[in-house]
């Protein structure tokens, strides 16, 4: 074991040396083994008079040109101190590196510590729950600087690498982030990496990096750790953790909640981990693992699982395996993979008994479960060792269902009454039947036969292995699944396997409640559902009449309506269109269900995005089995064609329905891999061909005359389309099985890892490409380039992101306070929605850059860290100006593009451009007449500034004070429509005059290319020039040359003051002719054009308007600063 | 050498769901109609060969997805077209709207060496019909403004223009297909590893 190092000054005596390498030592006791040589016997001697006894083997370091040694770890076996010794050898070999020998030994010193802190953590946390951990957290988040709500999953410690030079520290994965702190020979490195920003992870092992774990980020960095002490388990949380994000960044709505029910769990043997969040996400993975493996509902939670065995009546034999027990199930899956497997719901469990037969060794500490349905089926369970544990734990589960039984049938007898009153007007509909019954074909006599006795097989099968979602599953079911499943028993099962039963077991009425509701989708989904309601099956007699396509519009509004994130995909009318031939509406209903959600998980979203993630996995698994045609395939372009319609339709679209439904067959029961596997081998059969193709077009014909070709001997004749018999290539029977005998080894798991690699690529693509939209709409009308556009829009969106976050949690304390709501679907207030979360809304009708929203909270710290302006005192309030400037729909959010503008014409544009921003921003109704009034009626406050104005102004100058712009200025917490209308109640300006003025003055910046009008500015009166003044002034101060601008602007502002008052005489003259009763100071005024003119007369404040802004250098300084100081954001 | 080569015109037809992108393609290909097509799941393909100033060339016609959802998956259709046909429904106005954002974003997609006088045709479809809202003329402001862009007016249904449209769109194609020789010069072996992989990053982001 590890020992923390101490000096050793004398280190050969006592002690032989077994190993030797440049900075270690492997050291024996002398004494100790076979050798019984004078020396030992003296070792021996002396350790047992002093009663000593060392541990008799041990390591020491030492650089080669120190006297000192350092004892780093011993150890009582040999084992083990070679065990540390390897470790040394494999891990170290970097020492090398180091140029002084100090801080190799340093180096060593501070690694064996943390590696004691580990392993005794390791010891601590267990029993001490998570006081070690709490100090962590606190820890974490002073270093970091991380928001309260920034939650640490766990820690490590472990080398990074900077550099060439290993940095030995601790990192912290938390929610969001990966840190990493380190702090070596007064060399702090510290590394923040959001999750968001992750493209790559993957496990490596180079020279240079030895058995490290890369991190690859979106500005293309790398960043390694290594010599961790349990790898892969780092390794799966970051992976888990990325994944979690990149589901969170596909689908919006899906935040991080932890698992309250987690923290009620009655938990034996589950020893305590480092922390909630990290048992929290453990259970999460063991939960969808669980889920996969036996196709439950998206809800159930693993409770625990135990091994057993289980009886097998067909064959009379007890079978080792594990069961698994979740709120609504008790699944059982065998050791040898595929031998069974079990599904008990526990709404079907009647009575669950201990069983003893002292005789029957096999039969120990069994348990047998009896069930309602079917016909009172029993299934037996032996060897359980934690047996009471267990039936105490199902007898609560089972309690649970039997409350929420009750609860349930009250509910629907309520139901059932309102709807009797009801049924006469609304039951204008049936369920409709599976259309199969009713578009019976002329089967052909051998057919017929055919299927009856494949109906004979099956019924065979259930008599002997069960019936139902209880029935013994075992393997020899894919075969019968191969040869076909007998139409009359389709429905039946692709319910069971797909797992659709269980879904719609749980939720009786809902479906007839979602086609209720069904018109309060959105008019443009119900449009799209319509419009292609007779483009689904057009072939089947069916889907030419009402009955067909009445059934599938019902099912498509109601799946629109219980999932809007969805709404409707073309696709999903074909799909379901297939399933309604076989399956009765509801059935069809819940299979639907099904696939869009569990088997197909995110295909059809409004970017499709689960489809272009296997479209990837399709890549890799094309690379990795049929090398050379990938090559063929890349060259053509083609792997992101060939697989979409493959993908989103499970085939159906590619091939004659009655072959597709086949490989449907086996896509319910084996999920995801068939389309894998049976894509791979009609791209095997036909390699040949599509290697010699010349170009896309080639192949993609070949492929799909192949894939219309695929026939299904049963049925009779190939009918195209148009009329035409097609040829046919294959039987989709023998298309099926090969896929079986070739790709059968693919197993789901590898395809779920496969797709959360490619989830977390494709996630990042489409990011970086939606943002490059972004930029390309945008990089015309900004004086920024699209580097710094770049730059900006990652800044934008960081800052969105954390914004939602900290939103999610505020919004889940609130919850917290109102009382529980039921499900009602339609009851869900859009309007009541949190303007928040429409900060990043995809909208495909909208311009890019409208997808990036920002109010002014965001705004006003964006500004304040890029805009050269914005370390003023009054930024705040000049912000407001500006972001009212730019607000063109006045709906208090800036999108991306006007926030990228106003910031470029401060710091890009030319001169001109700026100090025209600058001269609008004070000039009414955006700097009301009222608020540099109350300024000059406030004559109280004097402070640094205003020196400056007294020199040039003289004593009468009205001091103002920077604070009273502010107080009529609102907080912009509020909603930003009170700002305008507090304004202009104010001002007494009716709002469409007062937009009118904005707009007016918005035009100015409307054409960047022009040369700004100077002229058709507005004149400026005394008090507004004075607020311009105060707030140059104001700007002035951060410069590191303000001494020479405050000169500067002294000088410019008596000049500009004179000219106003010349102006003032010549109006003077002017309007005593016609009028007078005009107000002395009104008459005072200065134009936009002299303003400018007269700045560009000074050299200072030229140079000041003229400096470019490095965005760039900006951004990475605020990032690095972000987690070192606190900033006022973050400050709770 | 590109002259003796058999010519090829990739042609790809854009527009929103259901204005009649498939029936076009098969009333111009096979010459039939018929009201029951499938709505298209990626990409479907017809060939045909035509005359085209004396010269016999091969027309690929890529019909595409309408769905907005799929309109950026569409990048991986886009690689070396000659020329796009952008198709919009009479009847229905907001599929005339939306010619722009497919114009964008073929242009972004498909970034053709001149992507000014990249030729487009513009198919106004269902003249066949009689709740047209959508009248010549807007249409034609329209193409105007984008650089003198043809349109034609058909109906898939009753083949009317349909014929008249194609032919354009293959002399068009065919004008910057010489123009641009490059798809066919270079064999595409030659140019490939480096363009692949720049086409792969593309097809991945763009969406």
């Amino acid at each position: 074991m590890w020992i923390k190092p101490k000096e050793v000054l004398i280190a050969h005596a006592l002690w032989s040396v077994e190993q030797q390498s440049l900075f270690f030592i492997l050291q024996k006791r002398k004494g100790y083994g076979n050798n019984k040589s004078l020396a030992s016997l003296f070792v021996g001697t002396l350790d047992s008079v002093f009663d000593t006894k060392p541990p008799p083997y041990r390591i020491l370091h030492q650089t080669p040109n120190s006297e000192v040694y350092y004892e780093i770890a011993q150890s009582l076996t040999v084992s083990e101190i070679y065990e540390n010794w390897t470790w040394l050898q494999k891990n170290l070999d970097c020492l090398t590196s180091f140029e002084k020998e100090e801080d190799v030994t340093e180096f060593v010193c501070c690694k064996i510590c943390s590696m004691i802190a580990n392993d005794s953590k390791l010891n601590l946390i267990e029993d001490e729950d998570s006081k070690e951990f709490k100090l962590a957290t606190h820890k974490f988040r002073k270093t970091f600087n991380m928001p309260l709500e920034e939650k640490l999953v766990s820690y490590y410690s472990c080398c990074y690498w900077k550099g060439r030079l290993p940095r030995q520290g601790w990192v912290y994965l938390s929610v969001n982030n990966l840190c990493f702190y380190a702090y070596i020979l007064g060399d702090e490195t510290k590394i923040v990496i959001q999750w968001t920003d992750v493209i790559d992870i993957k496990k490596s092992n180079s020279r240079v990096f030895p058995d490290s774990i890369c991190i690859c980020t979106r500005n293309k960095m790398e960043h390694n750790f290594s010599m961790f002490l349990r790898k892969n388990e780092v390794y799966n949380l970051m992976q888990q953790l990325i994944n979690l994000t990149m589901k969170q960044l596909i689908d919006e709505k899906i935040g991080f909640n932890e698992d309250e029910d987690l923290l009620l769990k009655l938990s034996k043997n589950v020893p305590k981990k480092q922390s909630f969040l990290k048992r929290d996400l453990d259970a999460r993975a063991l939960s969808e693992a669980y889920r996969l493996l036996f196709r439950l509902p998206a809800c159930e939670k693993l409770d625990g699982s135990i091994d057993a065995t289980l009886f097998t009546p067909y064959n009379k034999r007890q079978n080792w395996g594990r069961i698994f027990l979740s709120q609504n199930y008790f699944c059982f899956d065998s050791r040898v993979k595929g031998l069974v497997s079990l599904i008990i719901p526990l709404r079907d469990v009647s009575q669950v008994e201990k069983v003893e037969n002292e005789y029957d060794p096999g039969l120990h500490k069994s348990i047998l479960i009896t069930l309602k349905i079917p016909s009172k089926s029993a299934f037996l369970f032996s060897q359980i060792k934690d047996r009471d544990f267990l039936l105490h734990k199902i007898s609560e589960l089972l309690s649970k269902i039997k409350i929420n039984q009750k609860f349930d049938n009250s509910i629907t007898l309520l139901r059932k009454e309102e709807s009797n009153d009801e049924n006469a007007e609304l039951e204008e509909w049936k369920v409709q039947e599976p259309l199969i019954y009713k578009y019976q074909k002329d089967i052909k006599s051998g057919t017929k036969k055919k299927e009856e006795n494949l109906e004979k097989q099956w019924e065979l099968h259930f008599s002997e292995y069960g019936r139902g979602i209880s029935m013994y599953r075992i393997t020899e079911l894919s075969k019968l699944i191969l040869q076909g499943i007998p139409d009359k028993l389709r429905r039946e099962v692709w319910m069971i396997f797909s797992g659709a039963e269980n879904e719609m077991s749980g939720n009786e009425n809902l479906y007839k409640t979602l086609v209720k509701n069904s018109d309060n989708n959105l008019s443009t989904t119900n449009e799209e559902i319509e419009r292609d309601l007779y483009r689904s099956l057009p072939e089947h007699p069916a889907f030419q009449s009402d009955i067909g396509i009445g059934a599938l519009r019902r099912v498509l509004k109601a799946y629109a309506v219980r999932n809007p994130q969805i709404g409707y995909c073309q696709a999903m009318n074909i799909v379901t269109s297939v399933l309604l031939i076989y399956c009765s509406e509801e059935e069809a209903f819940w299979l639907l269900v099904c696939l869009c959600e569990h088997l197909l998980s995110d295909y059809y979203n409004t970017k499709v995005v689960g489809a272009l993630i296997d479209q990837g996995v399709m890549d890799d698994l094309i690379s990795e089995h049929l090398p050379d045609l990938h090559e063929t395939l890349h060259r053509l372009g083609m792997i992101r064609m060939i697989s979409l319609s493959w993908f989103l339709t499970i085939f159906i679209s590619v091939m004659p329905y009655t072959s597709a439904v086949n490989i449907v067959d086996a896509f319910f029961y084996d999920g995801a891999k068939v389309i894998f596997q049976v894509g791979l081998t009609v791209l095997e059969i036909n390699k040949e061909k599509l290697i010699k193709c010349q170009d896309d077009g080639e192949a993609m014909q070949l492929l799909t005359k192949y894939l219309l070709g695929v026939y299904n001997e049963d049925i009779e004749d190939l009918v195209s389309k148009d009329g035409d018999k097609l040829e046919k290539s294959i039987s989709v029977h023998s298309l099926l099985y090969k896929s079986y005998v070739k790709y059968g080894f693919l197993t789901t798991g590898e395809i779920e890892s496969l797709r959360s690699k490619h989830r977390l690529l494709t996630v990042q693509s489409l990011e970086h490409g939606f943002g490059r939209n972004i930029i390309r709409s945008v990089v015309n009308d900004t004086c920024f380039n699209e580097d710094e556009l770049q730059e900006l829009l990652d800044f934008v969106r960081e800052e969105i992101l954390n914004f939602q976050r900290r939103i999610k949690i505020n919004e889940k304390q609130n919850k917290l306070f109102e009382s529980q709501t039921t499900f009602e679907p339609q009851l869900v207030n859009v309007k009541q929605k949190n303007n928040y979360s429409e900060f990043m809304k995809y909208d495909p009708s909208q311009p890019p850059y409208m997808s990036y929203q920002i109010d002014f909270d965001l705004y006003k710290n964006i500004y304040a860290s890029i805009s050269p302006w914005g370390k003023a005192s009054q930024s705040e309030d000049m912000a407001a100006r500006i972001f009212r400037l730019w607000d063109k729909n006045n709906d208090g959010l800036l999108n991306y593009k006007e926030v990228v503008c106003s910031l470029g014409l401060m710091c890009k544009a030319d001169i001109t451009h700026r100090l025209t921003l600058l001269y609008i921003i004070h000039l009414s109704p955006l700097l009301p007449i009222a608020n540099v009034k109350n300024d000059s009626i406030s004559e109280t406050d004097t402070e640094v500034a205003s020196e400056a104005f007294e020199f040039f102004l003289g004593s009468d100058t009205n001091s103002l004070t920077p604070n009273s712009s502010c107080q009529s200025t609102p907080t912009m917490e509020d909603n930003f429509v009170n700002f305008n209308q507090t304004n202009c109640g104010v001002d007494n300006i009716d709002d469409g005059s007062d937009m009118n003025s904005i707009k007016s003055l918005r035009s100015v910046f409307e054409n960047r290319m022009s040369r700004t009008n100077t002229k058709a500015l507005p004149k400026m009166d005394n008090p507004h020039f004075i607020a311009l003044c105060k707030t140059m002034f104001d700007i002035f101060q951060n410069s590191s040359n303000s001494k020479n601008l405050c000169d500067a602007l002294s000088s410019i502002g008596m000049l500009l003051s004179q000219l106003g008052d010349v102006s003032k005489h010549f109006t003077d003259k002017k309007l005593k002719i016609n009028e007078n009763e005009v107000n002395e100071e009104e008459k005072w005024f200065i134009t936009g054009e002299q303003f400018i003119a007269t700045i560009l007369t000074d050299s200072f404040l030229v140079e000041f308007f003229s400096t470019q802004t490095d965005v760039k250098k900006i951004i990475s300084q605020i990032r690095t600063q972000k987690y070192q100081t606190l900033h006022n954001l973050n400050e709770l | 050498m590109s002259t003796k080569k058999k010519v090829l015109l990739k042609v790809i037809i854009l527009g929103d769901s259901g204005v009649g992108k498939t029936s076009l393609m098969n009333q111009y290909v096979n010459k039939k109609f018929s009201g029951g097509y499938k709505a298209t799941i990626g990409a479907d393909f017809l060939t045909k060969d035509v005359m085209v100033d004396d010269r016999i060339v091969t027309m690929q016609i890529w019909d595409t997805a309408g769905q907005e959802r799929f309109q950026s998956l569409g990048v991986a259709f886009y690689r070396g077209a000659d020329c796009c046909v952008l198709v919009f429904d009479v009847s229905l106005p907001s599929t005339f709207k939306s010619l722009d954002s497919w114009r964008d974003e073929f242009l972004v997609q498909a970034s053709p060496r001149d992507p000014e006088n990249f030729p487009f045709v513009v198919l106004g479809n269902k003249i066949d019909l009689e709740n047209r809202t959508i009248q010549s003329k807007r249409a034609q402001q329209w193409c105007q403004n984008k650089n003198n862009i043809p349109y034609f007016e058909t109906s898939a249904k009753e083949a009317i223009n349909v014929e008249q449209a194609f032919q354009t769109i293959a002399k068009n194609a065919l004008a910057q297909e010489s123009d641009q020789d490059i798809y066919n010069e270079f064999p595409d072996q030659i140019k490939l590893p480096g363009d692949n992989k720049l086409n792969n990053s593309d097809a991945g982001c763009s969406c």
